[in-house]
């Protein structure tokens, strides 16, 4: 017995093309199908499931924002690194770390330790050949010789005038009265004693 | 994920690093750059807490010239706290009946330093060749906040200068002095 839809031999001719394009290419959509596709889906999703929706909006913004402040917080770490070392660094009044002298102290050093520095002049220090007391200029009042003015300049000088009666003497006309006497003696007296004289001692 | 947290933990390993850098080497200097900025604030705490006192004080100048007439002296005071001198008295020896010399003005207007002179044209035997008193200083010391009689009496020192005999050669003596301070401020 025969079905009577089997006594057909031939399948239709739209079946025939159909099935001969089925292993050949598919046709892809276009971008802006997929597009045009997706927001209908989700406009229909928003329809039937609004809950859902809002849902995945927030968790693509917090995707979103995560990646901003990784971003952010990097450049903040680095910025902040930069400014500690900048702190560290340039920020001591422009002195260098405690570890080290300063320039100030090693120039001081070197000072001390050149003999050719006219700063030399450390407490306590030796002084070197070049800089030792050398014959300087004559200081005034220094009667003696002695290259200082002291209380034995005027002692000299009275005692002069004592033995020569006051008679004048070349230089030694200290007050400037045109005499050479006692007088002259106390005002060297006097400046051997003053604080604030320049030249000799004190 | 891993790709995501990479940039921040560089970041704070590049923080880390460099602050335990600068924490190292920067410790003191940091620490002395406070000490620098608080000390006028001590001193200005100190300031107010005391005031400077003033302690009177008497130096007492022997001269021994070792067995060779004194015929003239120098000597200076120096001291690690200002002072003005009340006055001076002369040695008591007929050969120093005046008072020794010294900057009036700079010792009454205040000073850290003195310079105390005199000579005598007697003839030798007129002289004093043992020791000696040659001067009585009376002095009034500043003192700063918590100074105490210990430190000034340390910060007082007395240099002979010169000595001479009657021809007015210069000889070897020695200088003392023996300092007398009143029990307190304002009183002997």
């Amino acid at each position: 017995m025969t079905h009577p839809h089997d006594q057909h031999d031939t399948l239709p001719d739209g079946l025939i093309d159909a099935l001969r394009d089925f292993d050949g290419p598919a046709a892809l959509p276009s971008v802006e199908h997929d597009d045009a596709l997706l927001a209908q889906a989700r406009a229909h999703l928003a329809e039937i499931a609004p809950d859902i929706t809002a849902h995945a909006a927030a968790a693509d913004h917090r995707r979103r924002s995560r990646v901003v402040l990784g971003f952010v917080g990097a450049g903040g770490a680095v910025a902040a690194a930069a400014a500690v070392t900048f702190a560290v660094w340039f920020g001591m009044d422009g002195k260098a770390p405690a570890y080290g002298p300063t320039m100030a102290e090693q120039d001081q050093a070197n000072a001390i330790s050149d003999p050719s520095s006219p700063t030399w002049g450390g407490p306590g220090e030796t002084p070197p050949p070049s800089v030792a007391r050398q014959p300087g200029p004559a200081v005034a009042g220094d009667v003696d010789g002695s290259g200082t003015l002291d209380i034995l300049d005027a002692f000299a000088l009275a005692r002069a005038v004592e033995r020569d009666g006051g008679t004048p003497t070349r230089g030694h006309d200290f007050n400037g009265d045109g005499r050479v006497d006692r007088q002259d003696a106390d005002w060297l007296a006097d400046r051997a004693v003053a604080l604030d004289r320049s030249g000799g001692r004190g | 994920m891993r790709k995501r947290y990479a940039i921040p933990a560089i970041a704070v390993l590049l923080l880390a690093a460099t602050s335990a850098i600068a924490l190292a080497s920067g410790h003191a200097g940091r620490d002395a750059r406070n000490a620098t900025a608080a000390a006028p604030v001590k001193q200005a705490e100190r300031a107010v807490e005391a005031a400077p006192a003033v302690r009177f004080a008497t130096i007492t100048v022997t001269i021994d010239p070792k067995g060779v007439p004194l015929a003239a002296y120098q000597f200076e005071v120096t001291a690690g706290h200002a002072f003005t001198v009340v006055g001076l008295d002369h040695a008591g020896h007929p050969a120093f009946a005046d008072p020794p010399r010294y900057d009036r003005a700079a010792a009454a207007d205040g000073t850290d330093r003195l310079i105390v002179a005199d000579y005598s044209t007697r003839p030798a035997g007129q002289l004093v060749a043992k020791p000696q008193r040659v001067a009585v200083i009376h002095a009034a010391f500043t003192l700063d906040a918590g100074d105490d009689a210990g430190q000034l009496t340390d910060s007082i020192a007395l240099t002979l200068t010169a000595a001479a005999d009657p021809a007015g050669n210069r000889i070897d003596a020695d200088i003392t002095y023996d300092l007398h301070l009143a029990e307190r401020p304002g009183q002997e």
